[in-house]
């Protein structure tokens, strides 16, 4: 019977109890999917990393011998190591079918240890085609590439590298960890999948030809090369071979093959030689030469023994396998070959897809938490609001005998069931809506393959305590008026009435007010809760609108000062590595001589552990620019205000960001400890400034500075004035990419119009919340004023100025609930652009008076509006009804 | 004397999706000005209907409704507005007074509708709640709320009071209370308002100077009380 009663109650108060419902069901949806789609994201990638082990550290040396191998390997702490060879090449691809026209991209090439059989660090996830064999005559092409430009196995790539080229059989189409996220160069800010394709094969199909004219090119073989006619004239003048090798090449290997070298010596120094002349010149040079033993491997995979933490489960981790990779990473450093370790950390695939990772959890956090928040204000608001007004049938029930024990478990079923059906639904929604689609989204730039959202314990703990609080607030909603006897609750509710509160004053000001002004005085103060409910329901929706403006105007702020306030140039080349002087000039002379040195290095941080970061060498001519604290633009030879010209000149004056001194304690007073990359050479040197940059947190320092500690300045980057927008690097000798700061500003748009595309979506759904509560609220007061209302109508009272007393208080509402809600947007932003973008980014809100005009308009406006639509309502009262209804 | 209301083939009907409900059936009634009138009639007579009509609460489904000699039955809601609000007082069973106003502000309320010059200090005296101007509704008795519910209505001294039941919900003592006050309205020199009741109670109908019995949304009967009681002799 009961139960009976609860259907046809939430059938005739369907509005309110649709807006609990749908209110429960939306943020449960938004926990659920924001949570499920990154949780999804680390636990894929955990998974993958895992799987397909994922290295722990990279090492660097000039070419890791066989036995520096097994010099690593016995590093104590070390469970497997493989070394490679990177390079960028270009790749051409030729579809086996001639199904589409073969087209030319940058790729690179990762060349693996020959003696490998099996990958053992940084595995292959096979997609497609066969599995690695290291003797195998072919290739194997990243997953994304290959799909993104339908390459399947049996089409070919052939690779080229300087002049040398080879062309290979796709034979497996793979994904592998530390590709997970790539780019063609640190140019690019967001890699179009088709654009860039890499590719892993076995060392022993390398271009051999390069590899040749790289021995060719040492000094032992030119000094020959240059000595050729004279050695073929002391031939011609009788002098033997032998007697030429001792006498005039003594430290040559007596079993040289004199003859056979300078025969060939000619197509060498003339480059009219193939590869095979080129290795018969070589071998015959060289008897003991192996092919093989020539192979450069200037890399090194480093797997460390036991888990590493992992981007979902790192909370788990006691620091203990950090603390195990340090030891290691300081014992590696003893190996002779080693130049350099990095961590994880200093993997940009990894780095960004983690900063991608968490960067969704602290807005969606923040997001979920308001939504739960304004749900669970129209919840109690709404609940209080319906078991009141059961007050009568109360105490009936319990007139009728019925304990109090049955009628609280009658209406807190109201409540459970309702909410009950609510977190099921928004599971339901949630999870195939906001959880696929914004992990689909994300997976349009990584490389993961079989993961997808994941459900973690935490949603259905949040989804238990949504339940819980409705079904408390409909018990607290209940307890009241079940612990009046029964005779009292047959009776209307009194109101209380405090005579001295303030606004309650017969006499004084009060009675000098207008009625409308009086009226709504003391109705606000006599329903607080509902008074205060409308005040946070309206802040929130302002604070919303103020967020989602204000986030545009703090990106284009952003912009800005990146694209305006730093990077001053038109267009920047970053040059080849292997760039000749005779280029170099020839840039100069043709696009100025603005140049930076960006140099690796290692330093220690204010707790005294070992970082990786770089030091910009600036000598740009102020065309990249340091900011001071209030973003005023810089050139760095001018320093920043607060640091002298000696100051920022003297030797190994560094420069520093703000937010790398807070994220990695560093005391500005004290010499920081550093040395380059490759180098042993430690530096201890003052900090001289401190600057600001929005996204970039390293070090910078003058020309003169670094020239002091007698480093050589090595420009790898130009910058120019001139605009080089319609022209590639394969125009410019000497030239990998060239970017302009009109693309580039067009990337970091695109990327983080894909942010905000996300927060706009939540920022819409928090703010039809917001309405939804307006709207409720105003229902609410319209029904409890009702009786009120129609007394005025008999009265005499005209529809417009009922309609003026009505609006008047929700007005009210609306505005204390804007001065609260406009602050509270500005701050929320801010938070967020400080502390939730993650650590690499220094950014701070930066609202246009517009975005809290447009909030202050919209929240009012929809405010009047709903007023005054629910007021139409009192033109049709029926004011006899309504009065007799009351009684 | 001139008549105050007139009904002219008064009928009312109340439509509930195919179901009609006639509450008022072509009724003709007459009342003059300066009685005390007593409508009497079973749980849905009609009665209330009657009355909501000659208060312009609501409009006939045909007929006329001639008050004060201005046929109010094609009304619009803001011309009824404005007649309600000058020409007529209400009192209901329960009151209907601002919880949130204080008895002077409740009855200073009719100042906000009305151009006519108000004493609602007066009226609350003559109510005789002159010790009680800046108490709330809540602090006060049934009666008493009654009482300001009287002055509320008497304050702008409205040619015509309507009382729906308004002892229905007071002891016998308050209850003749309110009908002195009620019945003063009439005398001359109170302005010869017109008074008109509707109750259930037959006992109200002794001190009424004309009767009206309503049945079946139809007027029964209409009786002129030649020696109307005094409220103290009725026997409650």
């Amino acid at each position: 019977m009961l139960l009976r009663k609860m259907l046809r109650d939430i059938r005739h108060n369907f509005t309110q109890f649709v807006t609990i419902f749908a209110m429960v069901a939306v943020a449960m949806a938004v926990y659920v999917g924001v949570k499920s789609y990154g949780d999804g994201l680390k636990v894929s990638v955990d998974k993958v990393y895992e799987q397909q082990n994922m290295p722990d550290l990279w090492l660097m040396g000039s070419g890791f011998s066989e036995n520096d191998m097994k010099e690593i390997r016995a590093v104590e702490g070390v469970a497997d190591a493989m070394r490679y060879l990177s390079l960028s090449m270009t790749g051409e691809i030729t579809y086996a079918d001639g199904r589409k026209e073969t087209f030319s991209v940058p790729m690179e090439g990762n060349f693996l240890d020959i003696k490998q059989k099996t990958v053992s660090v940084n595995r292959f996830q096979l997609i497609e085609g066969r599995g690695y064999d290291p003797d195998a005559d072919g290739l194997w092409l990243g997953r994304m590439f290959a799909e993104a430009r339908d390459i399947h196995p049996g089409d070919r790539i052939k690779l080229t590298y300087e002049d040398a080229e080879i062309e290979k059989e796709v034979l497996g189409i793979i994904s592998v960890p530390d590709h997970v996220y790539v780019t063609q160069d640190s140019t690019v800010l967001f890699q179009e999948a088709k654009d860039f394709g890499w590719v892993y094969m076995s060392m022993r199909y390398f271009p051999r030809e390069a590899m040749y004219d790289k021995i060719i090119e040492s000094d032992a073989m030119q000094g020959f090369l240059s000595a050729r006619d004279s050695l073929w004239a002391l031939h011609d003048m009788g002098m033997s071979w032998r007697d030429i090798l001792v006498t005039q090449l003594g430290e040559m290997d007596p079993d040289t093959d004199l003859e056979t070298a300078l025969e060939l010596a000619d197509d060498i120094a003339n480059e009219t030689a193939g590869e095979e002349k080129k290795h018969d010149f070589i071998k015959a040079l060289d008897p003991h030469f192996n092919v093989e033993k020539a192979y450069t491997y200037p890399m090194v995979y480093v797997d460390v023994e036991g888990d590493a933490p992992g981007i979902y489960k790192d909370h788990m981790d006691d620091g203990s396998f950090e603390k195990k990779t340090d030891r290691v990473k300081n014992a590696l450093y003893e190996v002779d070959a080693v130049d350099s370790v990095t961590g994880r950390d200093s993997c940009s695939s990894y780095v960004y897809y983690k900063s991608e990772a968490e960067e969704g959890d602290t807005y969606s956090g923040m997001f979920t938490a308001l939504f739960l928040f304004i749900a669970s204000l129209s919840v109690v608001t709404t609940m209080n609001r319906f078991v009141k007004k059961q007050r009568m049938q109360i105490g009936a029930m319990k007139a009728l005998g019925f304990r109090n024990s049955k009628i609280y478990r009658h209406y807190i079923s109201y409540g459970f069931f309702v909410s009950i059906v609510g977190v099921v639904l928004g599971f339901v929604i949630g999870l195939p809506t906001l959880g696929v689609g914004f992990y689909n989204m994300e997976m349009d730039m990584f490389d993961i393959v079989g993961g997808g959202i994941y459900v973690g314990t935490d949603s259905y703990i949040v989804a238990a305590l949504i339940v819980v609080m409705v079904t408390l607030v409909t018990y607290f909603s209940s307890r009241k008026i079940l612990s009046e006897p029964a005779a009292q609750t047959l009776r209307l509710e009194v109101p209380k009435i405090k005579q001295k509160k303030t606004g309650e004053k017969p006499n004084g000001i009060m009675s000098h007010l207008p009625f409308a002004v009086k009226w709504n005085l003391r109705d606000v103060a006599r329903s607080k809760a509902r008074t205060i409910m409308g005040v946070v329901g309206i802040a929130g929706s302002a604070l919303l609108i103020v967020m989602a403006y204000g986030m545009e105007d703090s990106m284009q702020h952003y912009l800005d000062w990146e694209f305006s306030g730093i990077l001053r140039f038109n267009s920047r080349l970053t040059f080849d590595s292997d760039i000749t002087n005779l280029e170099k000039s020839d840039l100069y002379r043709k696009y100025g001589t603005a140049t930076t040195q960006t140099v690796p290095i290692e330093y220690y941080d204010g707790n005294g552990m070992l970082q990786t970061s770089a030091i910009m060498v600036n000598d740009s001519d102020g065309m990249i620019a340091l900011c001071d604290h209030n973003q005023g633009s810089h050139d760095i030879n001018e320093g920043i205000p607060g640091a002298t010209y000696s100051d920022i000149m003297a030797p190994g004056a560094l420069f520093v960001t703000e937010k790398l001194v807070a994220n990695k304690h560093l005391d500005v007073e004290k010499k920081l400890r550093w040395h380059i990359l490759g180098n042993d050479d430690w530096y201890e040197t003052d900090i001289a400034a401190v600057n600001r940059d929005p996204q970039t947190q390293q070090f910078a320092m003058t020309r003169m500075a670094f020239e002091g500690l007698g480093e050589d300045y090595e420009p790898d980057t130009l910058y120019t004035q001139m605009d080089l927008s319609g022209m590639d690097d394969e125009d410019i000798d000497g030239v990998s990419a060239i970017s302009t700061s009109a693309s580039l500003r067009e990337q970091t748009s695109g990327m983080l119009n894909m942010i905000s595309g996300m927060l706009g979506l939540f920022i819409g759904v928090a703010g039809a919340l917001g309405f939804i509560i307006i709207y409720n609220m105003g229902l609410l007061s319209m029904n409890e004023k009702m009786y009120q209302f129609s007394t005025m109508k008999v009265l005499g009272f005209k529809f417009l100025k009922i309609v003026k007393i009505y609006t008047m208080q929700n007005v009210w509402i609306t505005l204390a609930g804007i001065v609260f809600g406009l602050p509270g947007g500005f701050l929320f932003t801010d938070y967020m652009f400080r502390y939730a973008i993650g650590e690499d980014y220094d950014f701070n809100a930066y609202i246009e008076p517009s975005a809290y005009l447009i909030a202050l308009a919209g929240t009012l406006g929809v405010m009047v509006f709903t007023s005054i639509f629910l007021a139409m309502g009192l033109k049709k009262i029926d004011m006899v009804a309504s009065l007799k209804a009351n009684e | 004397m001139a008549d105050k209301v007139i009904l002219k083939d008064v009928s009312k009907i109340y439509k509930t999706g195919e179901t009609e409900y006639r509450a008022l059936d072509h009724v003709d009634l007459n009342i003059e000005e300066g009685r005390f009138v007593v409508i009497l009639g079973p749980s849905g007579a009609g009665k209330s209907t009657l009355l909501n009509l000659i208060g312009g609460m609501d409009n006939p489904t045909s007929g006329d409704v001639i008050v004060n000699g201005e046929n109010i039955s094609k009304y619009s809601d803001r011309k009824l507005s404005d007649f309600r609000a000058h020409s007529i007082g209400f009192i209901f069973q329960f009151y209907n007074i601002l919880p949130s106003l204080t008895v002077l502000e409740n009855v200073e309320l009719v100042k906000e509708i009305t151009k006519t010059k108000v004493d609602a200090k007066q009226a609350i005296r003559d109510v005789g709640l002159e010790k009680h101007f800046y108490k709330f509704p809540n602090q006060m008795s049934g009666g008493e709320q009654q009482r300001v519910s009287i002055a509320r209505a008497i304050a702008k001294n409205p040619a015509l009071l309507l009382c729906d039941e308004p002892t229905g919900a007071l002891d016998s003592n308050t209850g003749a209370m309110i009908l002195k006050i009620l019945k003063r309205q009439c005398d001359a020199d109170r302005g010869s308002n017109t008074v008109i009741v509707v109750t259930h109670n037959a006992l109200i109908a002794d001190v009424a100077d004309v009767v009206i019995r309503v049945k079946n949304g139809h007027i029964e009967s209409v009786t002129e009380n030649e020696n109307p009681m005094n409220i103290d002799d009725v026997s409650w």
